[in-house]
């Protein structure tokens, strides 16, 4: 019998020596190149860390030949970051150089530190997900390769973090990026009547809807789904296979902008809609990667150094973002949800655009 | 490329960035349960819909988490994935790893699993991607043999996470690893044994720059921040001038409270401490010159979330400043508090925020024992409709 | 003590679940035995669930208890 609630095995054992050394002592760090982090310790000691970026998904092979890599340069020492990032852990500069080499010539890039865009935080998609209005993986890959150059050079006025949950339940809460990619469903489930009475319980399946948009139909063992009501969440697709919510023509992408989690100069932020709907077209979603592309090149080209997208876009004002970047504004832009009306304007001070 | 039986796929090995679909066709070599996930992507990349249903599956010997059902709607055309469940394995703490103990987790789900992982999902736990029900129990008994464990899923604390902290921050102004490794194992029976409302989430980030998104994702946050004066070396403030850092332009008029003053003159600093409001903006721009105070702790926050139900809340100011030393005795104590009064009058799937926002703040603060200060708001009410307590009403005895 | 309260749950369930609703949150087995404090409905719930006479139902944000003999078989 497996001991359980023994918890996950204990960090310290994986910190490497310099680190142990200097816990709670580090004095300061430099980034002395995209993807190089040095942090030096009061007493003098120097730790490097090389940041390259995973497709998240990874295979055990992959992750052996990561260890590989691990044991040669770093004597085994390792971290993730919350953003899918490997972080290989260094005591020895002269490793260093030959590292990266390596690390290059097997094609992991290298970057994602400072103002560059780092690797994005996304959800299972089409992979594994149940409920997905999108997949998750393949707009990342088709995304990245188009901004590939901003993961391996810092070129931007800050920081952009590009997120992505393939739909609004948000296993991956998205609602803080500057750019997040958000799956949406636009029609109700459809419950299969010839199904539904024997694979699902009523009472749960009506329970299941947080907006109490499902009705028992008792006379035929089924529910009606009132469309009204419905906000596309999928909760019931999960209790009841048999009302399935997925829509391939109606189903896709929205973009929202501006959002920041860190205190730092402004107030933790949450992203705001630019775009209420993009088509699924995969295998590359060309839509979605143009969309993506012109906020990230107009917010380039207009922000101040250390701004970052949200903060520029409160300094220029949202009638001028969407001037600057072309998206068109629609009755969808404006909340109709609770407290909406904090967000209509009550002054005449605005800009023509 | 013409016999290829995903030509929808393999153009997603194209490009410089790392294809998840060459991730996918490495384990396939060696997994039928991989190669049949590949195929019935590409059906979903030819028909635009996910292939997936939900199962309630648990599937672990006296847990209710930890594990997510997943079944294929085309078994008939993919047998190989007609039950592929996901196990989530709690993290070590930082995300830190010693490759020996990696490898052991491949090891393990090259043994039960597809071979695919997630490192990490969103949550923070490794996940391992696609298994049989049949394969749940042997797997864990493996895992927990090789010293790792399920996180959380479903109404349970889920798996705690924290920012790197000390093990390699300089403004790491608490020891956020260690917060989390010991609310972790202080709180093992949350996260296996689902008893709560609904979700609820731990995080701990060590500064104001929040890496791991406390204030935006979790329940309660706990954010490292510090009193009294930024530590200033001037002679790094006059090495970042002279290496042409624009101080004046790129940290004083960036200061959200403007609140430091840059003399060109005699090259010297101030920074008027009372006005601060500690948001790490100076401290990110130059880590040389300008640490955190140092007396130092953290700030608690709570009721942050993801839309699901009411719409997304960012989380709200509970304790301005509270001193985080082993064994945490203060802050698992108002822990304890706050779940406590949740479990009590939540309703099933109401998050902590969302019960605050029904019951009201000054409920919660009574029922946990905090007292009201300003820290906790933007600015005091607008509205009239001011509520007393009974005892705070003069009653009169009618005559 | 908590063998009563134990049956209790038990007859809670065993008497819900004859309708066509199986599933039940842990709030509405808090509510179904009103003068139980919450806390021994827990324990008393995960005794059952240790002795394999409950069973999660999990839906992966949240999760859901039933007698074992209504746990669905693989989909």
């Amino acid at each position: 019998m497996a001991k359980t609630d023994i918890g996950p095995p204990d960090y310290k054992q994986f910190l490497p020596p310099i680190i142990r050394d200097n816990y709670g002592k580090w004095r300061y760090h430099e980034i002395v190149r995209p993807g190089v982090l040095k942090h030096v310790g009061e007493n003098g000691d120097v730790l490097y860390t090389v940041r390259v970026a995973s497709p998240r998904l990874l295979s055990t092979d992959h992750i052996r030949e990561i260890c590989d890599l691990a044991e040669t340069y770093c004597d085994g020492f390792l971290r993730f970051t919350s953003r899918h990032n490997i972080e290989f852990l260094l005591a020895d500069e002269h490793r260093v150089a030959p590292l990266i080499e390596e690390l290059q010539a097997k094609n992991y890039p290298v970057g994602g530190t400072g103002h560059s865009i780092t690797n994005m935080v996304h959800t299972q998609g089409w992979v594994h997900c149940h409920t997905p209005a999108t997949d998750a993986s393949g707009p990342v890959k088709a995304i990245m390769d188009e901004l590939y150059d901003h993961f391996t050079h810092m070129d931007l006025p800050a920081h952009v973090r590009i997120s992505l949950a393939c739909c609004l339940n948000m296993c991956g809460a998205v609602h803080c990026s500057d750019i997040a990619i958000l799956g949406i469903h636009r029609t109700p489930p459809r419950p299969d009547n010839s199904r539904l009475p024997n694979v699902c319980e009523l009472p749960t399946t009506v329970a299941s809807c947080p907006t109490g948009a499902i009705r028992a139909d008792m006379k035929n063992k089924t529910v009606q789904v009132n469309d009204e009501k419905c906000m596309y969440c999928g909760n019931c697709y999960t209790v009841c296979p048999a009302m399935p919510i997925a829509d391939p023509d109606n189903d896709g992408i929205s973009i929202w902008v501006g959002g920041k989690v860190s205190n730092a100069r402004s107030a933790p932020m949450f992203s705001k809609l630019a775009i209420p709907f993009l088509p699924n077209n995969p295998p590359r979603w060309p839509e979605v990667v143009a969309a993506v592309k012109n906020i990230v090149e107009v917010y380039a080209a207009h922000a101040r150094k250390h701004e970052r997208l949200g903060e520029w876009i409160e300094r220029v004002g949202w009638e001028r973002f969407f001037t600057l970047t072309g998206i068109a504004f629609t009755d969808k832009h404006i909340d109709d949800f609770t407290l909406a009306t904090e967000t209509f304007r009550t002054t005449t001070q605005f800009k023509w655009g | 490329m013409t016999d290829s039986k995903t030509p929808l796929l393999d153009e997603l090995e194209k490009g410089p960035w790392p294809s998840f679909v060459k991730e996918i066709k490495q384990a396939a070599e060696k997994k039928p349960a991989a190669a049949d996930l590949l195929n019935q992507l590409e059906l979903s990349y030819k028909d635009r819909i996910g292939h997936w249903k939900h199962g309630g599956i648990v599937g672990v010997k006296g847990y209710g988490s930890g594990v997510i059902g997943r079944y294929s709607d085309r078994p008939d055309l993919f047998p190989n994935v007609q039950a592929f469940h996901t196990m989530r394995v709690n993290h070590p703490t930082g995300w830190f790893y010693k490759t020996d103990a990696l490898r052991k987790l491949c090891d393990i789900w090259d043994k039960h699993g597809s071979g695919l992982t997630n490192l990490h999902g969103s949550t923070g736990d490794a996940i391992l991607l696609g298994t049989t029900t049949e394969h749940l129990q042997p797997c864990f008994d493996d895992l927990s043999e090789a010293g790792f464990d399920l996180g959380g899923s479903g109404s349970a604390l889920r798996t705690p996470s924290a920012c790197v902290g000390p093990a390699r921050c300089e403004w790491a102004c608490i020891d956020s690893l260690d917060i989390c490794y010991q609310a972790t194992m202080t709180l093992q029976d949350q996260i296996h044994r689902p008893m709560f409302p609904y979700k609820f989430k731990i995080k701990v980030s060590a500064c104001a720059n929040d890496c791991v998104s406390a204030i935006a994702r979790s329940d309660l946050a706990i954010m490292g921040t510090w009193k009294g004066r930024i530590q200033v070396d001037p002679a790094e403030v006059r090495a970042y001038a002279d290496a042409g850092l624009d101080i004046r332009g790129e940290v004083c008029d960036l200061c959200p409270t403007k609140c430091m003053e840059w003399s060109e003159a005699d090259r010297t600093l101030v920074i008027h401490d009372g006005d601060c409001n500690r948001c790490m903006h100076c401290l990110n721009v130059m880590p040389k010159a300008l640490r955190p105070g140092k007396e130092r702790g953290a700030s608690i926050l709570v009721g942050g979330k993801a839309p699901i139900v009411q719409g997304s809340l960012l989380s709200w100011v509970i304790v301005p400043f509270m001193k985080l030393e082993p064994p945490y005795t203060e802050l698992f104590d108002l822990i304890a508090r706050i779940q406590d009064w949740w479990d009590e009058n939540g309703r099933s799937r109401e998050r902590l925020g969302e019960l605050i926002n029904r019951l009201g703040m000054r409920h919660f603060l009574k029922a946990v024992g905090l007292p009201a200060v300003p820290q906790m708001v933007k600015h005091p009410r607008t509205n009239p409709y001011v509520f007393f307590w009974p005892e705070e009403i003069d009653k009169k005895e009618v005559k | 003590m908590s063998a009563e309260i134990k049956e209790r749950v038990l007859a809670y369930f065993r008497e819900k679940s004859k309708g066509d609703k199986k599933m039940f949150y842990i709030k509405d087995v808090v509510k179904g035995l009103p003068d139980v404090d919450r806390h021994a409905v827990q324990a008393a719930v995960k005794e059952l669930l240790d002795e394999e006479v409950l069973k999660y139902w999990s839906s992966g944000s949240t999760t859901y208890l039933m007698l074992a003999e209504n746990f669905p078989k693989d989909a």
